[in-house]
């Protein structure tokens, strides 16, 4: 009997979930469809950065953790409204790096004030089981680097993709320790 | 904005290129690019600033060009990840999973116990080395395997399943796999519990790593995870009481499949950190023993909360075997009283932990821990079979895991036991573990 009830609540349980269903692909986005999404009816420039020797050694500083490359490839969003000089919409930076054996590509969405706007995965190539969920990278926004932008402080862990969460993680500061570096190199000194 | 560095290739709008000093890289790239010994510069007149600016001009188009071949090599998993013009964006084709290929990773533990009882021998056992081997054929057809080096001495198949990747709502799965119960059998890699030893509860009752050959569907809907397999049952012939369901598991070696099993599993996943669900499963066991079926069903939940450096986590099971009797007397077989069994198999358990590094600046973490579990794998016996006590049991467990990343793990703890006939010793453990 107990079996039974308890089965009854799976099953009870089960139907907002299919209630729910909503056919959708499960492909990656492109970087321009994650580009779109990020800043709709925007225009882009892309820019491939070299970092100097010490701008890397800053912005490692900055992120707590080596930088594997000293070139990073940075889009920046444009709005324009009719009539309008275009104002700027923010940034997106291209990042890869490798999780266990495999690598994940991130398209890593910076506001104007420095914060994150959006995380948006473009390749993953390990095992879909640790793949966190997109509700995961949600919590990414409107974070800034500081010290308390990491997992166990404002950002949650992953049960069974503790690897990748870190990973990501150290993506982030990194990018955003290597934007405020080129982009405010007077404040990054202080 | 600061402009700096740019090299914008010709789709996008021409932003003024930067005058600044390049880099060693950059340096790198134009000898790459063939800079020294092309026709151009052997050519042009130094004095002619037309021709400067011309050649510059080429200088620009070819770092650019290598630019991009070094983004593509590191991005190889996007199709046009980087050259395509993003201005006037239009629907793009839907790119692929990801690269095929081969994946190799893997985990090892490696444990000691010293049991605060002169009767029982201290043991040290390298419990697990397991390389795990992965291969991806195409952006739908993925192969997942661990095989595994057990006490340093046996050889299992731990998992070989085969991924049909149709959509997030409904992927396919077929070979050997892996029950989806509890936290413990599907997350067993060393790092993703603290504690030196599995739960009793997840070794007896959920029989971790409980695999079995089958085929099954899994997916996630909005908020909900799920998991569905048809798998072979347990041989039940096998069941007994200081095991609990374990030795009934038959691993995907020669597995006797006149008896199924299903196995379906619900979990909500719409908060990151929190978890909650449960699953269930039923079949038969006596796989070739006339006229008794041993049915097995167990039900089992848990719910897991992150918060920080919190990590908190529950989780009750409950089991029913039918026939135990005719199961344990089955081929003339004539087992001791109390070595049956129970018909009825319950326990669950507490567990919270807290990364006391995670109020610091420190990259590495420290996890006091305790856990606390209390089961009874006789709780209902048979007629003619009687509960020793020594299976109804109470487990406290206090200790102390050291990450210096999150790839290994270092534990030490100390085991209370409490039975009712008072038979476990008290026992100190220290575990090592990686993965990679």
């Amino acid at each position: 009997m107990r079996h039974f009830l308890f089965l009854c609540l799976l099953v009870g349980l089960a139907l907002p979930a299919l209630a729910s269903v909503r056919v959708k692909e499960s492909k990656f986005l492109s970087v321009e469809e994650a580009l779109e999404l990020a800043y709709p009816e925007c225009q882009f420039e892309r820019e491939s950065i070299f970092l100097t020797e010490k701008e890397q050694k800053s912005a490692e500083k900055l992120a707590g953790h080596k930088l594997q490359s000293r070139l990073l490839l940075r889009y920046t969003a444009m709005r324009q409204k009719e009539g309008e000089e275009p104002k700027l919409a923010g940034w997106a930076y291209l990042d890869t790096h490798k999780i266990r054996a495999k690598r994940e590509s991130l398209l890593i969405v910076v506001n104007p004030d420095d914060s994150i706007r959006r995380i948006e995965v473009l390749a993953f190539l390990e095992p879909r089981e640790y793949l966190p969920r997109a509700i995961w990278y949600a919590q990414f926004k409107g974070k800034k680097l500081n010290k308390d932008l990491r997992i166990n402080r404002d950002i949650r862990g992953v049960s069974g993709a503790t690897l990748t969460g870190e990973a990501t993680v150290i993506a982030v500061r990194k990018i955003l320790a290597a934007h405020q570096i080129t982009m405010h190199p007077k404040e990054s000194k202080k | 904005m600061e402009n700096r560095n740019s090299n914008e290739i010709a789709a996008h709008p021409v932003k003024t290129p930067s005058s600044s000093t390049p880099s060693r890289i950059l340096t790198v790239l134009l000898l790459l690019a063939g800079f020294a010994g092309s026709a151009n510069a052997n050519t042009t007149d130094p004095s002619d600033l037309s021709a400067d600016d011309e050649r510059y001009q080429k200088l620009e188009a070819k770092v650019d060009i290598l630019t991009e071949e070094v983004l593509l090599l590191r991005s190889g998993d996007l199709s046009s990840p980087i050259g395509a013009s993003v201005s006037g964006l239009g629907a793009a084709a839907s790119r692929v999973f990801g690269a095929q290929g081969l994946s190799l990773g893997g985990y090892g533990e490696g444990i000691y116990n010293n049991f605060r009882s002169g009767g029982v021998t201290d043991q040290a056992d390298f419990l697990r080395a397991i390389l795990y081997v992965g291969y991806k054929f195409n952006s739908t057809w993925v192969l997942n395997t661990e095989i595994e080096i057990e006490h340093a001495d046996e050889i299992f198949l731990e998992f070989a399943a085969l991924d049909y990747l149709y959509r997030e709502e409904l992927n396919f799965r077929a070979g050997l796999v892996l029950i989806p119960m509890g936290f413990l059998n599907e997350q067993h890699e060393p790092t993703s519990f603290y504690p030196v030893r599995r739960t009793d509860i997840e070794s007896f009752i959920l029989p971790s790593t409980w695999r079995e050959n089958g085929v099954g569907i899994y997916g996630e809907c909005d908020q909900f995870a799920y998991r569905a397999y048809v798998v072979n049952g347990f041989d039940g012939q096998n069941f007994r009481a200081q095991d609990g369901l374990r030795k009934g598991r038959q691993k995907g070696s020669k597995a006797k499949a006149n008896d199924l099993a299903g196995v379906a599993r619900l979990d909500y996943i719409g908060l990151p950190g929190f978890l909650i669900g449960g699953s269930y499963y039923v079949g038969h066991s006596a796989q070739d023993v006339d006229g008794i079926n041993g049915k097995v069903s167990i039900m089992e939940a848990h719910a897991e909360v992150n918060y920080r450096g919190f990590r908190g986590r529950a989780l009750w099971a409950d089991a029913e075997v039918e026939d135990v009797a005719a199961l344990a007397t089955a081929n003339g077989a004539m087992p001791a009283v109390g070595d049956v069994i129970g018909q009825n198999l319950q326990g669950g358990y507490l567990e919270g932990s807290f990364d006391v590094f995670s109020l610091t600046e420190r990259e590495d973490h420290l996890t006091p821990f305790i856990r606390w579990e209390s089961y009874d794998l006789q709780r209902n016996t048979p007629m003619g079979f009687m509960a020793t006590g020594a299976f109804d049991v109470r487990v406290t467990t206090v200790g102390l895991a050291w990450q210096p990343n999150k790839n290994l793990i270092l534990k030490a703890d100390f085991q209370n036991y409490d039975s009712l006939d008072h038979s476990h010793p008290n026992q100190f453990n220290l575990g090592m573990g990686y993965i990679f």
